[in-house]
């Protein structure tokens, strides 16, 4: 059906182009190709054949171009289905708003064919959906967030670094999301459902969800819990002094009151909660615990996933070949959305600096080809030493951080047990901050050298870009796990005697580790924030004053007070506070949502130091090419976050003393625990997943699909190469023909001409006969 | 905004929703400042005319390096004078729902200075010249650039059609997310 249509189609074009000289240009949107061919498929079904003939609609937009739209013979009255889908696709066709209303009136006045029943109804369906669909993305833009700041990064700063800040507002909603998650599963429940109550007695013991065999254990982990709760509380009551430091250092240090909230895992209940209003409903806190937590990882990564393969697919597409990125920045350079004249001046800059680059490039690759021996031999061993280099900073800077972090520990054990005055509160306080800042400070020098070794390389300027981005990514990651590694070692160490005791008795290890963990993170969240606020504010601010206000017209001035807003950069602190979010989301439920706070506070900071402290940067970042960049460093720290947290959950023994887990050998027999009171069959379904005879054939499965669609991608680039070749060979058959036609076209003029000629000749001849005759 | 509401009436706010990609509350914004534009009370007609001139002081315009192109292509009688529905038109293929096919059929019409329907070496040359503005590159330079853009596109010579321009977007992805603006 669908090629007689186009066949018709053609035989009619050819027939018009008969009548008039005019190239024709049919204008086929892919959508109206989708549906030509769904309506085709459904008039089959239906057998009521209508025709469809090319209506030859408007003329002349552009000089002799002829535009051709494939409209319903009006004239025998089409379905109204029909007519509703063409008129959705009016805004599709290029032509002036006055043609596209006359289209309108063309269609709205035909005869139409009401349809009846369920087609009628199907149809209503989906006229009220899309309309719906409208209105809802209406609404949603009216709630849209920070539209009028992105509009003006927009203006004056174009696309590239737009796309910097709608990561952020991306990460803002996928936080918020998690949020919402873990605000409806778990903080609501503890809110509103009755807790049975926990008391340390050995009569007494309740919130028994775990089978009868645990009464001795839950009760002792009761107990625990008083014995920490008292602990903490005691901490709090020995300094004694209610003043405003005091607070802001527990609220920044999540410390005191704060540790007991429901911020932290710790003061999350053992039990099951019951809802009395409605009839005593039990809800399970624990198991909602870690499933949640669970779900919204796997949800973050399908989330992640996604985005990435769509900038994978782009970025895929202009790395065809150097030539991809020529047209890309000749065709796709340009912001049309920059209104300001500054920007422009710094665009086209921009666009001629990447131009250079890619002429540079290619002349570094010719250049590579000529290089001698020895240069080679030169380049080779400094590029090895510079590795060297970088490895040697790497571990250095992985060892100043576990060694002040496990000194740190150390003497805070010796110093909170006998702390007297008030130096010795300064010390702890310093103690406190000393594996952060270490690592902060080290995330400031480290790239800044980085920045400079790569200089020496010799590498192309892309490549640079991705090495510098690669090494910093891995030293913000390394130190992040060498800080939960030497936790784990401040953990691990303790023999597992708990005979009596909540802890055994010669261990140094806190109370409750995961409220330690999660206060570690929620204190690296908070301190990265401050370090943002303060480089933005106390740095960057002032140097751009001196430089620009002070030093004027000064070389010096020039130099301080030109700030660059890289992009790489700024994307690594933002990545880097989502992997502490992720981190710590198990041990301290609600950084998430510290996190959506201090994400909407970076929005403000970064859009201030990009608005007004930095001037632009001359380099062009591309907007499809910093999407997939963006989305997969994000996708790298999931996956070193991901490590860690499973194998907490997996293998390491919860505390005895806090938690929805307390007691229990690792927090994984939870879910055994539930997966072994399920019914039988759907035990064995599960058993069966996790044996070798479902692991094996998968395994098998994955590999054979994946080489299916290796096959077919290879089986399409081959097709891909001889359809050009076909081209090609079309494209010279036509020229072909083209000089064939003009030659004869030629000849047969110049045999007209001679005929022509000719026959004056032979008139004048004959007109002279004429004359002769009549004289 | 109830103010520039009353400039329409439902049918024609109806017929401007159904034939371009904006929403409601769009062409309202797009209306304002059109009259903040044009600089006129007489909100009855829409299809008052004005030159390039008034055009090109739209923020978005002013400093485009292909302005006057731009008003050239979407002048409905293609004499670079823009009425309001012309305007729309053009917010509505730099919106971000239009489709790929349909920016690229006007990005087009605007590399094409010389309006002969094909991308040749001097539109290509134009092209470049207005992107890198005053640090404009030697001329061998452009050559070669040229050159290597025509090479691999121009499948069956003289110029690159229209058609091979649209397939040749779909693999530029930057394309669709520069060429647009928003209101």
């Amino acid at each position: 059906m669908t090629t007689k249509t186009e066949r018709r189609i053609k035989l009619v074009v050819q027939e018009g182009s008969s009548d008039e000289d005019e190239g024709i240009v049919i204008t086929f949107n892919s959508l109206g190709r989708g549906t030509v061919r769904r309506r085709a498929s459904q008039r089959n079904r239906r057998c009521q054949p209508t025709t469809t003939t090319a209506t030859l609609v408007h003329t002349s937009r552009r000089g002799s171009d002829t535009y051709l739209e494939v409209l319903p013979d009006l004239t025998q009255g089409v379905d109204e289905e029909e007519t509703w889908e063409k008129l959705q696709q009016i805004r599709a066709h290029a032509v002036p708003m006055e043609e596209k209303r006359k289209l309108k009136r063309q269609l709205q006045s035909a005869p139409t064919l009401r349809t009846r029943g369920l087609a009628a109804f199907k149809l209503s369906r989906r006229k009220f959906l899309t309309q719906a669909k409208n209105r809802l993305r209406e609404m949603i833009s009216k709630i849209e967030l920070w539209h009028w700041s992105l509009r003006y990064v927009e203006g004056n700063f174009g696309t590239g670094l737009v796309a910097f800040f709608t990561f952020i507002k991306w990460l803002l909603y996928l936080n918020l999301f998690t949020c919402g998650l873990l605000a409806v599963f778990i903080l609501v429940p503890q809110i509103i459902f009755t807790h049975p109550k926990d008391e340390c007695t050995m009569e007494n013991s309740q919130s028994l969800d775990f089978g009868n065999s645990s009464l001795e254990y839950d009760n002792q982990t009761n107990c625990c819990y008083e014995e920490y709760r008292m602990e903490v509380l005691r901490d709090k009551q020995n300094s004694n002094r209610l003043d405003v430091i005091q607070l802001v250092q527990d609220g920044v240090q999540g410390t005191g009151e704060l540790e007991l909230s429901y911020l932290f895992y710790g003061s999350y209940p053992r039990h099951t909660l019951v809802l009395e209003q409605a009839g005593g409903w039990r809800y399970n806190l624990p198991l909602a615990y870690l499933l949640v937590v669970v779900v919204t990882l796997v949800l973050s990564l399908v989330l992640m996933v996604r985005a990435a393969a769509r900038g994978l697919t782009e970025s895929l597409r202009s790395s065809e070949g150097q030539f991809y990125q020529y047209c890309n920045l000749i065709f796709g350079g340009w912001d049309y959305c920059i209104e300001n004249n500054k920007a422009a001046t710094v665009k086209k800059k921009a666009i001629y600096n990447e131009l250079c680059n890619h002429i540079e490039t290619e002349k570094y690759i010719e250049e590579k080809d000529q290089r001698t021996k020895r240069e080679r031999c030169r380049l080779y061993f400094v590029r090895l030493f510079v590795n060297l280099m970088v490895l040697f900073l790497l571990s250095a800077s992985i060892a100043a951080i576990f060694y002040s972090t496990s000194h740190a520990f150390e003497k805070l054990k010796d110093l909170k047990g006998n702390s007297e005055n008030e130096w010795d509160e300064l010390k702890i306080l310093l103690y406190e901050y000393l594996p952060s800042s270490v690592i902060v400070t080290l995330n400031i020098i480290i790239p800044f050298i980085l920045r400079i070794l790569v200089e020496v390389e010799h590498y192309t300027p892309n490549f640079i870009l991705v090495l510098t981005l690669i090494r910093t990514v891995f030293l913000r990651l390394a130190s992040l796990v060498v800080l939960l590694f030497s936790i784990y070692k401040g953990i691990s160490k303790c023999p597992e005697d708990y005979s009596g005791g909540c802890i055994s008795e010669k261990c140094d290890q806190p109370k409750c580790w995961e409220t330690y963990v999660g206060q570690q993170l929620y204190k690296l969240t908070i301190l990265d924030l401050i370090i943002m606020f303060i480089s933005t504010f106390l740095v960057n601010l002032p140097r751009k004053c001196i430089g620009h206000k002070l030093m004027r017209r000064n070389r010096i001035g020039a130099a301080i007070g030109d700030i660059e807003f890289i992009i790489p950069k700024h994307v690594l602190d933002i990545v880097y506070g989502q992997t502490l979010c992720w981190l710590g989301m198990f041990y301290s439920p609600l950084l998430p949502a510290v996190t959506v706070f201090k994400l909407i506070c970076v929005f403000y900071i970064k859009y201030f130091d990009c608005t007004v402290n930095s001037s632009q940067s001359s380099q062009l970042y591309r907007t499809s090419r910093s999407n997939s960049l963006f989305i997969s460093i994000l996708l790298v720290s999931f996956i070193v976050t991901i490590v860690p947290v499973g194998y907490s959950i997996a293998e390491i023994k919860p505390s005895v003393a806090c938690g929805p887990f307390r007691g229990l050998t690792t927090i994984w027999s939870e879910m055994v625990g539930v997966i072994s009171e399920s019914p039988n069959w759907l035990q064995a379904v599960l058993f069966f997943i996790g044996t070798a005879g479902f692991a094996v054939p998968a395994i098998i499965i994955l590999i054979l699909a994946w080489y299916y669609y290796y096959a077919v991608a290879a089986a399409n680039k081959h097709m891909v190469g001889l359809l050009k070749n076909q081209l090609i060979l079309e494209g010279h058959d036509k020229q072909f023909l083209l000089a064939r036609l003009n030659h004869m076209i030629k000849k047969t003029s110049e045999e007209e001409e001679t005929a022509r000629s000719s026959s004056n000749a032979e008139d004048e001849t004959g007109h002279s006969n004429d004359q002769t005759l009549e004289a | 905004m109830g103010n520039s509401k009353s400039c329409f009436s439902e049918e024609e706010l109806q017929d401007y929703e159904d034939l371009t990609y904006l929403t409601r509350k769009e062409i309202l914004l797009a209306w304002s400042r059109w009259m903040e534009l044009v600089q006129c009370q007489d909100s009855s007609n829409k299809s008052a005319r004005y030159p390039d001139k008034v055009i090109h002081q739209l923020p978005e315009l002013k400093h485009n390096p292909f302005c006057e192109r731009i008003t050239r292509v979407f002048s409905s009688e293609h004499d670079s004078r823009m009425s309001f529905e012309d305007f729309l038109d053009l917010l509505s293929v730099m919106s971000d729902k239009a489709p790929l096919q349909l920016k690229a059929f006007y990005a087009f019409h605007i590399f094409d200075f010389n309006e002969d329907k094909s991308l040749d070496r001097d539109d290509l040359g134009l092209v470049v010249d207005k992107l890198t503005g005053d640090s404009g590159l030697l001329p061998e330079e452009k050559e070669k650039l040229v050159d290597k853009l025509l090479e691999e596109t121009d499948l069956d010579g003289g110029g690159i059609s229209e058609e091979e321009f649209k397939h040749l977007l779909t693999k530029c992805p930057d394309f669709i997310h520069s060429f647009r603006f928003s209101i």
